[in-house]
Formats: structure tokens, sequence, C-alpha cells
């Protein structure tokens, strides 16, 4: 496990283009999070810096933050991508790792990149409800604190997403552009051939809706995008953007099913491949 | 002898392409042995299975008497093909790696690097290295940990003649501390000077192994010739002495028995009133002898 810990931290510590995007999901967040904060809009009954506030920054720092996962789900795919044009997962199993501490080394590379992002909104949303919220008690801080977990397995569904399609494809550019594709139109436009109370069981939808649009912003936009019949492919609670039918405890359980099944397929893959 | 590794009816096959079909192949501890062949006769494909790269459609192989686990790759160093490093990191982190895997001190890095002639660069990016250098690291690698078992495949690959010498040097050095190594080479130069035992291949297919003296069998041969190259040669065909004779230009390529020596011919020649002008003692090369085996 240390062993595991030390080799991927030496590949990806010196690895500059991990370096400028991990440093750009940081600045990225941080900036929408900042502007975010200067704006009042001033409309009656709505007031923008009730996000800042304990309980509701975790869920509004949660929504913004997974905008980003696609940059982390990305990281991953190349880190993975380049054992194979390097030929390096090759070289491991050489040189004495087995096909399991191969995986096990990327899952290990996932969780530090989750828990990177799990402290980045958990840093970040405590100065700022802190700086927000006039009069906090620790009763305050800590209720709706969940969903920073949610969105840890969030980034981690997403992440092992990735993952099985680079170790299918093997090849950085085309798992990427997969990835990205697979999540929209894609997945979308599949699911809207299935009937309505089918279509949040999907691994994107799923995944996605862990992370949902926080209540009172939602209100506004949720129902006007519905048809009478429901039968419209493309809502933006289809396209993923809005709202869940599921209840959160069962998106979670999905979503889990999902990373637990990725997971596994991946170690059969590379068990069963020449490397 | 203790049997360092034992390959038995291993077979993969690429769709039509028999790459190894079928192979046996024992090698004894303290054996430098040599894997011989032409382009695309197997000899990679066997390597990358027994090192666990390639699954294998049939048959087994056993390291050390064992035949599961990873635990024995910790007492083999190997090289298959080409270098594959990350060309971002420098070749002390590229060590580094290989090192933590191989469960070697991080201490023994500087030691290869100094026998890979490559201590000066080891802070330089492994892409801004030469294929001769990058090579070099390769089998750096391949000595970290000072391992019992070597496998090398074509480690001479894109190494100047001055590399090529080096690397050479270098596996006869582990030969002589008593190490074992496994050499794939289609370079007969190679595998003649280093090997005590070799296999041949050819489509997959075992053609021939044992002790290189062995393969190459007793026989003498001489190279000689005459003014008088005809009476000579009857003479010889008569006398019972000579298994074989080639007529080679002005020459006359002769095989014996491994009894007959040189001065016996001679005094053969000069009983029978005939002066020698050439006398000379041919070894017959592995590659005649592969060549013969290959066809």
């Amino acid at each position: 496990m240390s062993k595991l810990i030390r080799i991927e931290l030496i590949k990806l510590l010196n690895y500059t283009s991990f370096k400028i995007i991990l440093g750009l999901h940081l600045l990225l967040f941080l900036l929408v999070v900042f502007v975010s904060s200067q704006i009042d809009i001033t409309v009656p009954g709505f007031d923008t810096t009730n996000l800042f506030r304990f309980p509701h920054i975790w869920s509004y720092f949660t929504w913004i933050a997974s905008w980003f996962n696609l940059l982390l789900a990305i990281l991953v795919i190349m880190v993975a991508g380049n054992e194979f044009s390097y030929k390096t997962f090759r070289q491991h199993v050489i040189d004495g790792l087995s096909r399991a501490e191969l995986l096990g080394g990327k899952l290990i590379v996932i969780l530090m990149i989750a828990l990177y992002a799990f402290l980045l909104v958990l840093l970040s949303g405590f100065v700022y409800g802190i700086i927000f919220t006039s009069g906090v008690s620790p009763g305050d801080i800590i209720s709706g604190m969940h969903i920073l977990f949610v969105y840890f397995l969030q980034t981690i569904a997403f992440m092992v997403t990735g993952l099985l399609i680079v170790l299918l494809l093997r090849n950085n550019a085309l798992s990427i552009i997969i990835f990205i594709l697979l999540r929209f139109p894609v997945e979308p436009v599949i699911r809207s051939f299935f009937p309505h109370y089918m279509r949040p069981f999907f691994p994107m939808k799923s995944i996605g809706s862990l992370t949902p649009i926080p209540e009172f912003l939602s209100i506004a936009s949720d129902t006007s995008f519905e048809t009478a019949d429901g039968a419209n492919a493309l809502t933006l609670s289809e396209m993923g953007l809005v709202a869940q039918t599921l209840p959160l405890w069962g998106e979670v359980l999905l979503a889990s099913a999902y990373t637990l099944l990725f997971g596994g397929l991946a170690l059969l893959i590379i068990k069963r491949r020449n490397l | 002898m203790e049997k360092i590794l034992e390959i038995r009816r291993l077979t993969r096959h690429y769709g039509k392409i028999k790459a190894v079909h079928n192979l046996d192949m024992d090698v004894g501890r303290g054996q430098v042995f040599g894997i011989l062949g032409p382009n695309g006769s197997g000899k990679t494909t066997t390597l990358s299975i027994i090192m666990g790269v390639v699954h294998q459609q049939s048959g087994s192989y056993s390291w050390f008497g064992n035949s599961t686990g990873t635990r024995w790759k910790k007492r083999v160093g190997s090289l298959i093909e080409v270098p594959n490093f990350y060309p971002y990191l420098s070749l002390v982190q590229n060590l580094r790696i290989a090192a933590a895997i191989k469960e070697v001190p991080a201490g023994d890095i500087g030691r290869v690097l100094e026998i890979a002639g490559l201590a000066e660069r080891k802070n330089s990016a492994y892409r801004t290295l030469s294929l001769g250098m990058k090579q070099r690291l390769a089998v750096a690698v391949v000595l970290l940990g000072d391992p019992e078992v070597m496998v090398l495949d074509e480690p001479t690959n894109g190494l100047d003649p001055e590399g090529i010498a080096e690397v050479r040097e270098i596996i006869a050095g582990e030969a002589e501390k008593g190490k074992t190594v496994i050499l794939a080479s289609h370079i007969l130069g190679e595998v003649e000077k280093v090997c005590s035992h070799v296999a041949v291949l050819k489509k997959g297919e075992l053609l021939a192994s044992g002790r290189v003296e062995e393969l190459l069998g007793s026989d003498r041969l001489f190279m000689i010739s005459s003014p008088e190259t005809g009476p000579l040669e009857e003479l010889l065909v008569r006398s019972g002495m000579i298994k074989n004779i080639e007529k080679n230009g002005d020459d006359l390529l002769i095989t014996c028995e491994a009894s007959v020596s040189a001065s016996d011919i001679n005094r053969f020649a000069f009983n029978h009133d005939i002066v020698l002008n050439k006398l000379l003692p041919v070894k017959k090369s592995l590659e005649s002898h592969f060549l013969e085996l290959v066809r």
C-alpha cells in the first residue's frame, strides 16, 4: 500500500500537465465562488447572500464544485492513459507489481484527487460560511454537511467511470472525448428512449444527480421546462442540470453500486489484458 | 541441477500466427541461456509470457519451482523489447519507481547508474536521452537489487559498438558471479560469445537446444590448400580420416573427427609426397550451424 502511494506520488508530483489542470480546477472553483459572492440580485424573496450562509453554503458549494468534475475525470484519464502510452503498466508487471496492484495505484490516485476536492470545498465553504453567517453556532455549520460526503462519492464515481473508459480504450484523447460525449449527449439521448421512471437509473444521470442544484435556485427553473405529457427529451432536468427524481439516499446507493461495478469491471479488464 | 525456470508446452497464437507453439524449455542455475531465432520466431512472446505481461493460451511455466504469485519477481531482473520509462521524469525518479516496486533500497540506484555509465545524467529527464542511453538505463533497472536471474531481450539493441561491448561485459561479469542469465537475441555473435546453453526457435517452435558446444558438434574443421589439390582430395577421401570435404575456391574445407589434429593432416600429406601451403584450423561458427537449423 505505502509502496503504491509512493510510486504514484513520484509520477504525479513531477507531472506538469497534472499540476496545471489541478491548478485550473482550484482557480476556476474559487473564481466562480468569488464572483457569485459579489453578485447582488435583488428579486423579492430571493437573496443570493443566503447561499453563502450555513447551512445552505454546503449544498451551494458542492453544486458549484460539481461543475468542474469533468476536469478531475480528465486528470485520471490522463494519468492512467499515460501508463499505456509509455508502456509503464507493462514495465510495472515485469518489475513485480501484480495486476490488482496496477489498479490499486490508480484507485489511490482517485482517492487522493477526491480528498483534495473534498478539502477544497470543506475549507472554502467553512471560510465563506464564517464570513457571511452572523452568529454562527456549531450546529449550523454541521447541519447539511453530509452533502460534502455525497460530493466526495460523486467525484470518485466520475473518476472511476473515466478510469474504466481509458482502460477499455487505452488512449487518452479518445477516452476524454468519449467521456464528455457520454455525459452529453450520448446518455441523455439513450435515456430519452426509455420510460420516465427508468431514466434516473442511468450511470451518468445518477452520479450527476448527487449534487443537486440548491433548492431555492431550482424552484423557478424546473417546472417551466416540463411539458404536459412529459415526453420532451431534453428538459433541463433530463440534462442532469436540474432536480432529481430519486431521494438522495437512493442516488447515493445507485452511484455507489455503479462505482463498485465499474471498479470491478476495471479489475477484470486489467487482469485479462495482455500488456 | 537446480531448475530456475521450467517451461512446459507453452502456446500462444495470435490468430493464425503461431507466436509460441508447444514450447518446452528448462533453465538451470548458473546457466547463460541464449534464445536464438530469426525475427518473429517467438522470442519476445516467450519472454513476455514468463514475465507475466502476456497470457499464454495453454501450457505452463514455473520460476524457482513455484508457478503462482509475484514473489519470484524480486529475484529476477528483466528487460523485454524496449525500455519503458516516464519521459517527463528524471533518471533517478524513474529508478526510484522501479526500486520501490522491486522493494530495493533507494541506495542501490547510484550503483546501477554508475555501472550503466549514466551517473552524470541522473537528473536529466528521460526523454532527453539518446536511444543507446535509454537502453543502458533499462539495463540499470535489470541490475537493480542485484537479482539472481537476468532476463534480457535484445539487450544491445540501439547501442554503439562500445555500448555493445559494455553490455556484453556486464552479462559476462554477472555470469561469472554465478548469476543465471536468459538472453534472447538474433545476433549470433552475441549469443556465441556469452552463452553456455542455447535454444533455437523458429516460428514459435523449438528446433534445437542444449550446450553450445554440443549443439555445434565436436567436429573439427580445417582449411587446407596445396599446389596439387586434385590428388590431395582423392587421397583424403580414401584415407577415411575425414568426414566431409568441400571445395572452397582453391582451398579444401575438410571436416574431421575431434581426434584428428592439424599435425596429423600435415604428416599424412607429407607421407604422400604432397606439400601443403596452407593449413588452417577453422572454428565452426554458431552462425553456420544456426543457418543450417533454420533453413
